[in-house]
């Protein structure tokens, strides 16, 4: 799972309320945000959309971010928050292992207030119902809300659970007003979940001011959820608990990454979440090769497809097949084949023969059109046909000059026909070695492409009967061994 | 399907093949060879020499020029055609396109005549007991005295009849006679086949 504030994840666990407000030297470091999408005008003004999971929002919560945008406020302002802030019982830190979505709609930062208003938007606050005013600041009147909310052609209903009151903070004093969770909307992750294809639904806003009859629409393309959706598989795989599994986990080869092997000695002993768990670690570190990032995938796909979560699952497999596309499983995985099958995007998976490539081959480009590099093949035949062209072209010059020389009655004008006619004839012998070259390498891509490509098909082909050879280090009484591993 | 195979012709072509041949006789780097037939040496001034040659390949337009290294020494007169005028050694060229061919003459006069008094008239009476020295010049075959610098041959001397007239000194380019008896005499200088004679009377 990609988290874009893991890097700073631990460091914020330990970061508690009262650190906001204790010595300044936490207000110098870079403060975390959830990175906005292009802001779009709402009303007339510049708003970002921020579309996060809770698990992220009490991230930001958390973030030093709060305590650097308040270090200009007055301190009453300040004092005000931390008695909010401790009063508001069921923030998002409470609500990090649902599987809700939050859109929230933050205004961009204005720098026109000493106080820094990027504070007031926080979207995490908002998320929380908390909203920070600075005296003469705070205009009801410019609430928005969210009137309804659409995917996928339906209306889905927003989940009011999550609804809570504002709480505006003032020079003097916090002030709980009564109305609807201005700007943060909750909606269940079920509705957006990807459809059998793996593509996520395209999403609609309405959003009406508290004093406007005409909403205005805000659409966000269904990739922009995607993002959400990383966050969200990891609070599945944390929700799953040490519930039993419903379904048998696949088989999966093991992995090189040390580990990787733990997680899937695991898996392999049925504690799927806990080996999920350390999946999702080692991908957040990016620290894995291609193949150990595909089995980790894998990992975590098959924990989820073991609880039935095909919907989360759809998602890091969309990752799996980007990676690689022809992973295929055996028959005795024909349900989690037909999730595959269904989302797998446009490729050749299939394997052309070393004849036909080489047979194909003596036509420029051919060897490249029969494994389905058809702009590979139309360059190579275009440059190996130009360079024919062009050297047909200057030994046809050379002929020309070649005659003139025969007729020449002078030696000046002989040796310049000469001259002209050898370079021409150079030019074009250079011209036709390198459009030979050009076919040869074209030919010879084809045949190391193809091989690749044989490669990496046949490394994700049945993938849960894989075999895999292991070397591991052993040491035993001071001596050193390896021992071989084979597991299919 | 023509045009293809045109291609495909032309590119091996200029593949396989090395460098454009030098055919063109105007080109210096063109393999030609010119050889030149007639006399590699003359004798006598004005001499007429003929000669002839052949050239590995021709040209139809190229005229080969016939030309004298020296015309000095050998004149031109025409194609193939040159003339003796002076003593040395000269070239016959023959120009085919850039390329020359050369044929080396080497004239060197030789004397065939002897000549009584070329210059001044001889004494043709003389008192008895008195001495005359008779000059004698000496000429290539086609009559051309011999340039200076040339040798000289020996000639032979002889009186008819004799008692009359006593050759006493003798050289290649003069002789003196002396007046021995009374009547008349003839001296002759024989040079090879040749011969010329001068009458001098005794009174």
């Amino acid at each position: 799972m990609r988290t874009r504030t893991s890097g700073v994840r631990c460091r914020l666990r330990l970061i508690t309320l009262a650190s906001l407000f204790g010595p300044g030297c936490l207000c110098a470091q870079e403060p975390t945000r959830i990175p906005a999408r292009s802001p779009i005008v709402l009303f007339g003004k510049e708003v970002n959309v921020v579309v996060a999971a809770p698990r992220a929002l009490a991230q930001v919560s958390d973030s030093l971010s709060v305590a650097h945008a308040l270090e200009t406020c007055p301190p009453a302002i300040r004092a005000s928050f931390a008695a909010a802030y401790a009063n508001e019982p069921t923030g998002v830190r409470g609500a990090s292992r649902d599987d809700r979505v939050a859109f929230v709609l933050v205004p961009t930062p204005s720098s026109s207030s000493s106080c820094d208003a990027s504070a007031h938007w926080n979207p995490a606050l908002l998320a929380r119902g908390v909203q920070i005013a600075v005296p003469n600041a705070f205009d009801v009147r410019s609430d928005v809300r969210t009137v309804e909310f659409s995917a996928r052609g339906q209306v889905l209903p927003l989940d009011s659970s999550a609804r809570r009151a504002v709480v505006a903070i003032s020079e003097s004093a916090a002030q709980t007003v009564d109305r609807p969770s201005q700007i943060a909307t909750w909606i269940s992750a079920k509705y957006l979940a990807p459809d059998a294809a793996g593509h996520l639904p395209e999403v609609t806003l309405h959003v009406a001011t508290s004093d406007s009859s005409s909403p205005e629409i805000v659409r966000l393309e269904g990739e922009a959820l995607r993002d959400v959706w990383h966050d969200l598989v990891v609070v599945r795989i944390e929700k799953l608990g040490s519930a039993p599994t419903p379904h048998a986990p696949m088989p999966l080869p093991l992995p090189r990454d040390n580990p990787l092997r733990e997680a899937h000695a695991l898996y392999s002993a049925g504690q799927v979440v806990a080996a999920a768990r350390i999946a999702e670690q080692r991908l957040s570190t990016n620290e894995l090769s291609g193949r150990d990032a595909l089995a980790a995938r894998m990992l975590i796909v098959g924990a989820l497809l073991a609880y039935g979560d095909s919907s989360a699952a759809r998602i890091v497999l969309t990752d799996v097949l980007a990676d690689a596309p022809c992973l295929t499983l055996s028959g005795s995985q024909a349900v989690a084949e037909r999730l595959i099958e269904a989302m797998r995007p446009p490729a050749r998976c299939s394997l052309t023969p070393l004849r036909r490539i080489l047979l194909a081959s003596l036509v420029p480009g051919m060897g490249h059109a029969v494994i389905g590099n058809r702009s590979s093949a139309v360059f190579a035949a275009g440059l190996t046909g130009a360079g024919a062209v062009v050297a047909w072209s200057l030994a046809r010059n050379g002929e020309q000059a070649y005659g003139r020389y025969l007729d020449a009655r002078s030696t000046d004008e002989a040796m310049s026909a000469y001259g002209d006619a050898s370079r021409s004839r150079r030019n074009a012998r250079r011209a036709l070695a390198a459009a030979a070259t050009v076919w040869l390498v074209s030919g010879t891509t084809a045949v190391f492409t193809e091989q690749f490509h044989a490669r990496s098909v046949a490394r994700v082909h049945a993938y849960d009967i894989h075999p895999t050879v292991g070397l591991l280090p052993d040491v035993r009484g001071g001596e050193a061994r390896i021992s071989m591993s084979v597991t299919w | 399907m023509v045009s293809l195979l045109r291609l495909v012709l032309l590119c091996v072509v200029v593949t396989a093949c090395g460098e454009y041949a030098h055919t063109n006789p105007y080109d210096p780097a063109t393999n030609i060879s010119i050889l030149i037939a007639g006399p590699d040496s003359a004798h006598s001034i004005h001499e007429n020499l003929s000669f002839t040659f052949e050239v590995s390949r021709s040209w139809p337009g190229v005229v080969p020029q016939w030309l004298s290294g020296n015309d000095a020494i050998i004149g031109a007169r025409g194609p193939g055609q040159f003339q003796v005028n002076g003593n040395g050694t000269a070239d016959v060229l023959v120009a085919v396109g850039a390329h020359i061919g050369h044929h080396r003459v080497v004239v060197v006069q030789r004397a065939k005549q002897a000549l009584f008094c070329y210059y001044a008239p001889c004494p043709t009476s003389l008192a008895l007991g008195a001495a005359a020295t008779l000059n004698v010049v000496q000429a290539d075959s086609l009559g051309t005295v011999l340039l200076s610098a040339q040798a000289a041959a020996q000639v032979q001397y002889d009186v008819r009849p004799a008692g009359v007239l006593q050759i006493m000194t003798a050289s290649p380019s003069s002789v003196q006679v002396k007046a021995i008896g009374t009547g008349r005499a003839y001296v002759v200088a024989a040079l090879g086949t040749y011969m010329d004679s001068v009458a001098v009377t005794v009174q």
